[in-house]
């Protein structure tokens, strides 16, 4: 049950009681929108009352203002007050209302009009509309502030991951410049390469977030073709071929080569690369990665298995989430950008397909796509 | 005189590889740890004369919490790169650290800081 606040504002003490009581028992079930609303009355006799009224308390939701009040009229106080008042629904009462009346009231910011003498029905008419508009704002409101938040909370975190390679480059470089880490070449050396690294993996971060925004708003152009799911996997596997030699780890892809999907080719590959990159970086020396590629009826199922450090329940659930990056001794010293399996997911989404993790820890991870191939049209990526 | 030990606390590989090199070209004998939960271990396993602490670790008040459970029993130099102090869930203020240096980090100010905190 949802209360709000009228403040009545009439000279004429048997109008403002008469008001009163009709409020005492109202209470509107709004069953469209799951809400039900009741009314606390709160009184003022002139214009100059219900300003000090409203300054000492709050502005109230609901204000029904006689037009003809001695001293400030009720349409002089809307021109002065109404802009401040951007939560309050005003509605005139009126006994006379010209043409001309109801134009200057609605400029100021009236709502509704209620004509005198009215009956207890005309009143709750006129507020039942008035608290469907205040409970629908109010609901918008709180939504816009919940999305602000949401997207503080994201801007927050980016900055931090944004931050956090700045900061170990800029202290890298002061330090080569001032020479301020002793005479060994070696160290300064490593230094380089260290801040040669942080800003590769800071590019990466750049375009996975770039892609995540993408897919998120639908914005990113899709060209959906048949796209051999052998081939993009190869391609995946070639760049980071590098980085599998480095530490001696075998890549094997088993996918028949006629296999193919109706959709994005560029989508396809985020998943291959950001799959068994991972597979790759969270690998041991002389490990293993295998991609499986198979289809069932509609549905593709891309399996990326590895033989690495793998991780615990508690950490795989929040693996697909954005910036979440596991850490501890066995990730310490591997870089991310903590938004691929975010991608990942999202894109699997675009194929209104998923993606999951099954683990074991120091034994390695399993993790499965699975893609429809029916349900791509051509339209924007959903949300 | 056995060289002076500083404990560095901070989720960053480099932030440790730069902390070492700086501090053990000046001689002092420096431990890494990775985390709050290993840096509370490796305090009271042997204890330091001196952390040097990241404030902003997995959580938001991981550094925090370790500077709770270890202030006055050992100085602290916080590593602050707070975005926003208002984002933080606790108040800076409150924070028991001797002292307070903020990334990115000056190899000079850092070296002076520890100078001045350990000699």
């Amino acid at each position: 049950m949802k209360r709000l606040r009228i403040l009545v504002v009439d000279d004429e003490t048997y109008i403002r009681t008469a008001i009163e009581r009709t409020l005492e028992s109202l209470q509107f079930i709004m069953a469209d929108i799951g809400e039900t609303v009741a009314f606390d009355f709160e009184e003022a006799g002139s214009a100059e009352e219900a300003r000090d009224h409203i300054a000492d308390t709050s502005p109230p939701d609901i204000m029904l203002l006689d037009l003809k009040l001695p001293g400030i009229s009720g349409i002089e106080l809307l021109e002065e007050i109404g802009p401040s008042l951007s939560t309050t629904l005003v509605i005139m009462i009126t006994a006379y209302a010209s043409i001309e009346t109801a134009v200057r009231a609605t400029k100021s910011g009236a709502y509704d009009f209620l004509a005198k003498p009215f009956t207890p029905e005309e009143l709750e008419h006129v507020l039942q509309k008035a608290a469907h508009h205040i409970v629908i704002a109010h609901r918008a409101r709180a939504l816009a502030e919940e999305q602000r938040q949401v997207r503080f909370q994201f801007l927050s975190v980016l900055a931090h991951e944004l931050k956090a390679p700045l900061n170990a480059i800029e202290g890298f470089l002061n330090t080569i410049i001032d020479h301020t880490a002793g005479n060994d070449p070696a160290v300064y050396e490593e230094m380089l390469r260290r801040c040669r690294t942080r800003a590769q993996f800071m590019r990466k971060l750049i375009i996975d977030l770039l892609d995540l925004t993408r897919i998120e708003s639908g914005k990113k152009k899709r060209e959906l073709t048949e796209v051999n799911m052998a081939a993009i996997a190869r391609i995946s596997k070639d760049t980071m071929q590098p980085d599998a030699d480095a530490r001696n780890i075998t890549i094997d892809i088993q996918c028949d080569p006629e296999l193919s999907i109706h959709g994005d080719p560029g989508e396809i590959e985020m998943v291959f690369n950001n799959l068994i990159s991972n597979a790759v970086k969270y690998n041991r020396e002389n490990g293993r990665v295998d991609v499986r590629c198979d289809r069932l009826a509609d549905t593709i199922t891309i399996i990326v298995a590895d033989t690495g450090i793998g991780m615990t329940e508690e950490e795989a659930a929040q693996l697909f989430e954005s910036f979440v990056r596991i850490k501890n001794e066995k990730t310490f010293g591997i870089l991310g950008s903590g938004l691929g399996l975010a991608v990942v997911k999202k894109v699997a989404m675009l194929y209104s397909g998923d993606v999951s993790v099954a683990s074991v820890p120091d034994e390695g991870s399993t993790f499965t796509v699975f893609l429809r191939d029916n349900e791509v049209d051509s339209a924007a990526g959903k949300p | 005189m056995p060289a002076k030990t500083i404990l560095v606390i901070d989720d960053d590989p480099d932030i440790h590889f730069f902390c070492k090199s700086l501090l053990e070209a000046e001689g002092y004998r420096v431990r890494s740890a990775i985390s709050g939960a290993t840096g509370l271990a490796a305090a009271e396993a042997e204890m330091p004369d001196l952390i040097i602490l990241d404030i902003m670790m997995e959580k938001i008040n991981t550094g925090y919490k370790v500077a709770e459970a270890l202030g006055g029993k050992v100085p602290i130099l916080m590593f602050s790169s707070m975005l926003n102090p208002s984002d933080a869930q606790f108040d800076p203020a409150q924070v028991p650290f001797t002292d307070v240096i903020s990334k990115p980090i000056a190899g000079e100010t850092l070296l002076a800081k520890v100078r001045a905190l350990i000699g």
